[in-house]
């Protein structure tokens, strides 16, 4: 097993799959000549042919409605927005077309859309977003948010195999900074099924994507002061493993749930919810949310940083909960 | 005020109150082109009384008056070729084997496949059986960029079949008309795009939905060939629809076709149509294409005024029998609603 | 759901006896449900229709939650006016004074009583009018009224979370201790770590209230990991109860067993020569458990640490006894522990009836709550399987069990000559808080005395 990127691993799992099922194709902006804005399709082009590798106008909700056809009629396309805030262009083919046509038909449709997400690097408004929640709210979609290189692997080559629309949101952040061992053999993480990257007895986080690091980090510091946390990360926001944060509620009776998308409206609130709802006996102090303050990501690293949750930011939640 | 001056919305070099073939075409061909162009009209009827009587609740959206185009462009696809179109489509859906009955259970909300009352009867998506690919409803723009797609499987796997997107006028100025334009013209993807402009997006006029005559003056923007013609001749339409089927499952790329027509009814039933006023109605009245077949049909076509009212006489017989069937089929249980979410 | 026993949290509906739809009278039985103490057929509180089924077979409830509703009988007369009307009470039905207790009033603190809801206007006597105002009623047991258990969510200004309630509740904590509890949370908060420290804290006195299911996750290298090829059988409800009942107890008291012989052949005599007859007057067999269970709720009469609990720092002596007979139920194997009320006042074919009438109704499932509950002292009979002694675990929160090995015939030395004689090994667990050793052996030989003087024929006719 080798130790590769975050960005590798999603660039081995969609070449392998690529290899493994000619009806897997990909379509972008600047994917095929140029390798992709971060180069995750790489080589793709000389390998697998301007047939199956696209690039295409920027157009995204051109290219995602021709996505969508195209999985209708059996390929496996495999769509890149170059930068997950522009998935915004291409929100009706997703939300009425690609989510609903199975419930409306019961003809599948095999698509996902992979969206860079997420801020942290001076990226701006435009450049910096977590659209996981516009996407949680609409059935007929799965949402999966991978947090390590195996995760990212794993998670898009079950992606590319559902028979359903998939949101795949990678974290631009973690492309680089996070390495792990890769197995090379093919391998699928399901999606809906969550992972306890951490145990714990005295307070669960619940995270996903690039928090899940900020997570670890904090459960690491409060295990030296003495209290331990249970970290787990859900991998995939829909559908969701609700028995997984439940399970580790109903054991630590405290829950910190944790995401760098905003607070209002986001996926958080959803998880703070199912806590109240299913778990309700087992609390001992309330559930807290930390996520990005409720404003545009802006651009100034000072601000950035006031406006994303940080390491600093958790520990101080999970303070907080822990002695409440 | 929108009214169109029907001079200004329709060449006279196109228009005309009578239609022939240019060459000699199969009489039994003939018949069942008109039988489905009939059987249409007669549904069409049929839902906007069933609608009246609260049977179909919501709302009820009829073709009439634009049966012509999509009898004349489906009947010269291939079986596997795929179209999409809502019900101002219906006499193409009966073409190709769809039938009377199960439209009406939808529109009733019955449980009948494929889509078991989860939508209504204004649309239908049946690849398996009829060859009618799934699309959204955003707006009519919407499936051409998937029509893109259905197209470049065709062009990936190297297989000589044509997609072929019914639109309206007003589905012209949404964005994915050009973006999916756009992806098919770049890839020179079999796509053939049928605008059927009738007059009006919902009651807005054309002069206000675009700052062209004619929808097809769009088409140099993506570099593909584009022409304007009379709707509501079925022989005009199949001539024209030819060239663009054949360029299109040839290699060459989209093509765009723009029938004039109109819509003789409201936007949906509920729409009275007040926004049209008497002499444009009285102009397309003549021009109705029921009306313009069936006097070939009794007359040069060789039919008979007998042999046409027998097919007439035949089509509101049919239409009876498929309410009784789909007024006897089932509502679907509550407790299914939450099935069929996701594909296994 | 009533509440069988003022532990329970929670039932389990077995089976109904009556479909939705079907008429009940008022007390026949409706469904059965099983407890933790106590498997039983619930009586329909009042008579009508059984209109809807809230809680299915197999599903488990809190106590207090509606588990039917019953239409009036009155309901239907709307199309069948002169119906004779039912009983409209909307209490459950009462029951004789030996059977559960089911209040209708609410505890304090909790939800209040639905203002005894749709009441009729007027006085409602029994074959009265009736009312078709009132179409259905609601089958709703409601808790026992044991004043100031925890379930308000606060109390004289602080503030509980639903775990700390909860954990209360489970171990019935009342809210007077909670809101007396010094806690670590912010502002003096109790968390449930300080309730479950506090329970800790109370040790063995807690036990009597205490079901809580076992806390605290054993080391893995104690754990066994399923392989495949491993049968996984789930516990069945009672099996549960057992498990956690005896992880509690051997955890609440430091077990120690004294192991005595007995020399049974005067009882063999006694039963040989007069068991017959015996059984013929009195209607139940005369047994070495009711022999026995004579002696040994006599002797403790001068062994009083043994009838006992432990809560806290005090041994709380019994003033009577109540001897709990351990019964294995032959279809599911699962042990239960009917209890002989005021045994130290029965005669011997008092214990006879006593103990065959307890046999009987545990074996066909008709215990009452109260038939398992308030036990001083258990009498346990491992010999009926053939089992030379055992070491019983206490059934908590008593002191002392007393286990019964099998009669068996054995060379014996008696006045220094070998002599066939009959034997039996009695072991006795007792909490080594209450007592030592030296009580232990002292009344096992108190009971030995007993038996071995035992006549060996009875006048039947003064029995």
């Amino acid at each position: 097993m080798a130790v590769i990127t975050y960005l590798d691993a999603i660039s081995q799992g969609l070449r392998d799959e690529m290899r493994r099922d000619e009806n897997v194709i990909v379509l972008g902006e600047d994917i095929a000549v140029f390798g992709g804005a971060f180069k995750v399709t790489r080589g793709f082009l000389e390998e697998f042919g301007a047939d199956r590798v696209i690039d295409t106008p920027i157009s995204e909700s051109g290219f995602t409605g021709a996505a969508c056809g195209a999985a209708v009629e059996g390929l496996r396309p495999v769509v890149e927005f170059q930068f997950a805030d522009f998935i915004a262009c291409a929100f009706d083919q997703i939300v009425n077309y690609a989510a609903k046509n199975y419930y409306r038909w019961g003809i599948p449709m095999p698509v996902v859309f992979r969206g860079p997400s997420g801020g942290g690097f001076r990226g701006g408004p435009y450049h910096s977003q977590n659209p996981e929640a516009w996407f949680t709210h609409v059935p007929g979609l799965k949402v999966v948010q991978p947090a390590t290189p195996y995760d990212a692997k794993g998670l898009l080559v079950a992606a590319i195999r559902d028979n359903n629309p998939v949101i795949y949101l990678e974290h631009k952040h973690l492309y680089r900074r996070i390495k792990e061992e890769v197995p090379e053999d093919d391998y699928v993480v399901p999606i809906g099924v969550a992972e306890v990257k951490r145990e714990g007895s005295d307070l669960t986080i619940v995270t996903y994507g690039a928090m899940v690091h900020e997570s670890l980090a904090v459960a690491e510091r409060l295990s030296r002061e003495g209290a331990e946390c249970e970290v787990v990360d859900l991998r995939s926001l829909s559908p969701l493993d609700r028995d997984a944060f439940l399970t580790s509620v109903r054991k630590t009776g405290r829950a910190l749930v944790v995401h760098e998308a905003h607070l209002t409206g986001g996926f958080g609130g959803e998880v703070a919810a199912i806590i109240a709802e299913q778990a309700f006996d087992a609390l001992d102090a309330p559930v807290t949310r930390v996520a990005a303050l409720d404003v545009p990501s802006p651009f100034a690293a000072q601000l950035e940083d006031a406006m994303l949750p940080t390491e600093e930011k958790i520990y101080t939640a999970a303070r907080d909960v822990l002695e409440y | 005020m929108a009214t169109e001056n029907p001079a200004s919305f329709l060449d006279p070099a196109l228009d005309r109150t009578s239609i022939a073939p240019e060459s000699a075409i199969d009489r039994d061909q003939l018949v069942t082109w008109y039988r489905t162009m009939c059987l249409a009209r007669t549904c069409d009827e049929k839902l906007g009384a069933l609608y009246r009587q609260g049977k179909i609740v919501g709302a009820v959206y009829l073709a009439v008056g634009q049966e012509a185009i999509c009898t004349g462009v489906v009947s010269l696809l291939q079986p596997d070729d795929y179209f999409s179109t809502v019900a101002r489509g219906l006499a193409g859906w009966f073409l190709r084997g769809v039938e009377p009955k199960h439209v009406i259970a939808r529109w009733l909300g019955r449980d009948v496949p494929p889509s078991h009352g989860r939508e209504l009867g204004l649309f239908l998506a049946d690849i398996e059986h009829h060859g009618i690919a799934p699309y959204h409803n955003g707006s009519m723009a919407s499936w051409i960029p998937s029509g893109a797609g259905f197209a470049l499987a065709f062009k990936v796997r190297k297989q000589p079949r044509v997609y072929v997107a019914f639109t309206g006028d007003g589905a012209t100025s949404p964005g994915d008309f050009y973006e999916g334009l756009n992806f098919a013209a770049i890839h020179k993807l079999p796509l053939v795009v049928i605008v059927e402009n009738n007059c009006f997006a919902y009651s807005t006029g054309n002069a206000a939905q675009m700052p062209v005559e004619n929808v097809a003056d769009r088409a140099p923007a993506f570099n593909i060939p584009a022409e304007v013609a009379f709707g509501n001749d079925i022989f005009e339409v199949r001539r024209v629809a030819k060239r663009a089927i054949d360029h299109a499952r040839a290699g060459n790329g989209p093509y765009l076709v723009e029938f004039k027509t109109f819509r003789t009814r409201g936007h949906g039933e509920h729409d009275d149509m007040g926004y049209v006023d008497a002499g444009l109605r009285e102009f397309w009245e003549r021009r109705d294409p029921l009306r313009l077949f069936r006097e070939y049909l009794a007359g040069a076509g060789g039919l008979g005024e007998a042999g046409v009212k027998a097919i007439d006489d035949e089509c509101a017989a049919s239409i009876e029998d498929a309410v009784a069937w789909a007024e006897a089929q089932p509502a679907p249980a509550p407790e299914t609603v939450t099935d069929r979410l996701f594909a296994p | 759901m009533p509440q069988m026993g003022e532990s329970i949290a929670e039932g389990t509906i077995v089976k109904w006896l009556k479909q939705a739809g079907e008429a009940v009278a008022r007390d026949e039985p409706l469904f059965e449900i099983t407890t933790d103490k106590v498997d039983t057929e619930v009586p329909a509180p009042a008579a009508g229709t059984l209109a809807e089924i809230l809680v299915k077979a197999g599903e488990t409830v809190d106590i207090g939650t509606a588990v039917a509703t019953i239409a009036e009988v009155g309901e239907s007369a709307v199309s069948t006016p002169g119906t004779p009307a039912g009983s409209s009470s909307t209490e459950p039905a009462p029951r004789s004074a030996g059977g559960p207790s089911i209040p209708s009033t609410l505890q304090e603190g909790a939800r209040p009583a639905p203002a005894a809801a749709p009441t009729p206007e007027t006085g409602d006597a029994p074959g009265g009018h009736f009312r078709t105002t009132q179409p259905t009623k609601t089958v709703s047991f409601k808790r026992e009224a044991t004043a100031g258990t925890a379930s308000a969510a606060s109390s004289g200004g602080r503030a509980f979370s639903p775990a700390v309630l909860a954990t209360a509740r489970q171990a019935g904590v009342s809210l007077d201790t909670l809101t007396g509890l010094a806690g670590s949370g912010r502002g003096g908060r109790v968390t449930k770590r300080d309730v479950e420290r506090h329970l800790a804290d109370r040790g063995a006195g807690a036990a009597s209230a205490a079901p809580v299911a076992a806390s605290g996750t054993p080391p893995p290298a104690y754990l066994y990991q399923p392989k495949p090829g491993d049968e996984r059988v789930a516990m069945s409800t009672v099996r549960k109860r057992i498990a956690d009942h005896m992880t509690w107890s051997t955890r609440i008291s430091p077990h120690a067993t004294a192991i005595a012989e007995c020399d049974m052949s005067n009882a063999a005599a006694l039963v040989e020569a007069a068991g017959a007859r015996f059984e013929a007057s009195v209607g139940a067999p005369l047994t070495y458990t009711a022999l026995v269970a004579q002696a040994a709720v006599k002797a403790l009469g001068e062994f009083r640490t043994l009838n006992a609990s432990v809560v806290g720092d005090e041994v709380i002596l019994k003033p009577a006894v109540n001897l709990g007979v351990a019964v294995a139920l032959p279809d599911s194997g699962e042990l239960i522990v009917p209890v002989v009320r005021e045994a130290d006042g029965l005669s011997l074919a008092g214990f006879a009836k006593a103990v065959k009438d307890l046999a009987v109704r545990a074996r066909s499932r008709r215990l009452t709550p109260d038939d398992v509950q308030g036990g001083t002292f258990t009498l346990t009979n491992p010999g009926i399987f053939g089992g030379l002694t055992g070491t019983p675990i206490l059934n908590q929160p008593e002191v002392g069990i007393l286990g019964l090995g099998a009669v068996t015939k054995r060379p014996v030395v008696l006045d220094d000559a070998i002599a066939i004689r009959s034997i039996m090994m009695m072991s006795l667990t007792f909490d080594h808080r209450a007592a030592d050793g030296m009580v232990a052996f002292q009344y096992l030989a108190r009971v030995r005395e007993q038996l071995e003087a035992l006549p060996t024929d009875l006048d039947t006719s003064k029995i």
